[in-house]
């Protein structure tokens, strides 16, 4: 029995890294011990599969586990 | 399963709004409990005052239940269904209410009636389990708090029922147990804009409850002792545990 302990927030891409993986700045304002970090992120494995490509400056919406809050799932692209 | 929801301080502040009046609500139903009258008046009452502060009953919106209230007698520990049944003298009263407000549910509850000593642990361990909903802490330091407080009084914490996260839905993720179930470093960590109906459910004797009839709905204990319920809705903030559910601000 696994409490599900994932919340979204919204963030902007800052620096592309190799293995798909991204830094990105959380741009919401809760929670609020969260604004402004930077996090290592990767992206989701439905977005690898659609080819989804992120650029530095691109907003998305970011998975976050409360168990680890330094790192991050990309989840979606924002317009 | 759904994710933790996180809510910005003006959906926290609607929800504040409705928590108020819902205090206002559930105290004033509290002093009503008298003996001789039913549960029915009271839910009735209940369902009265929540129309006219400009709500809805968050319990009529769970599937099969047509109540606004649920009330506990005695050894019932939760999902009392409101009827003809008139209140005795000495009887222990739980009244359960929830209130659907601009968008919002908050929901609380409060016992009274039983014996003062039995009451006070289960103020006590809520008051203290709230305190623990600060950033940083886990549901697990909520739940190991209203175990402590309710075992070392002697009682027993229901371990069938749990407290949830709360919001546009009645019931959200996560559940918080009344008792310290798995590894602490697997707990959820508690961050800000989360909000929590904390429920304290506890029992004069063993910990076990059963349902009553076939009405699907109402659970007692199994020894027919009495039991306890206890609940606030309380915000999780930056600055620390907010409670919603109360009258003054």
């Amino acid at each position: 029995m696994s409490a599900p302990t994932v919340f979204e927030v919204e963030g902007v891409v800052l620096e592309n890294l190799p293995n798909t993986s991204f830094r990105v700045k959380v741009t919401s304002s809760l929670p609020d011990n969260l604004t402004d970090k930077i996090l290592l992120c990767h992206l989701a494995g439905r977005m690898r599969r659609n080819w989804v490509r992120l650029l530095p400056g691109d907003k998305v919406r970011l998975e976050i586990n409360s168990l680890d809050m330094s790192k991050g799932r990309v989840i979606y692209r924002l317009k | 399963m759904d994710k933790l929801t996180i809510k910005t301080p003006e959906e926290i502040e609607i929800m504040a709004e409705g928590g108020r009046k819902l205090a206002e609500i559930r105290d004033e139903i509290s002093r009503q409990v008298q003996p001789g009258i039913s549960t029915g008046q009271l839910d009735t009452m209940a369902e009265k005052m929540i129309i006219k502060a400009g709500g809805k009953p968050s319990f009529k919106m769970v599937p099969g239940y047509a109540w606004a209230t649920c009330i506990n007698l005695n050894e019932t520990v939760v999902h009392g269904i409101p009827g003809e049944e008139k209140i005795k003298k000495g009887d222990k009263v739980g009244i359960d209410v929830g209130m659907f407000y601009k968008g919002y549910h908050t929901d609380t509850s409060v016992t009274v009636g039983g014996p003062e000593k039995f009451l006070e642990v289960g103020r006590l361990a809520l008051k203290k389990a709230a305190e623990q909903a600060s950033p940083g802490k886990r549901i697990m330091d909520i739940s190991k708090m209203m175990q402590e407080t309710v075992e070392g009084a002697g009682y027993s914490v229901v371990r069938a029922l749990t407290g949830h996260g709360i919001g546009r839905k009645l019931h959200e993720e996560p559940a918080i147990p009344c008792f310290a179930v798995g590894k602490y470093e697997h707990s959820p960590f508690l961050v800000s804009g989360m909000v929590l109906a904390i429920e304290v459910m506890y029992n004069e004797g063993a910990a076990e409850v059963a349902y009553k009839n076939d009405d699907g709905w109402t659970i007692v204990t199994a020894d027919d002792k009495i039991s306890g319920l206890f609940e606030h809705t309380v915000a999780v903030t930056g600055d620390g545990p907010v409670v919603l559910t109360t009258v003054k601000k």
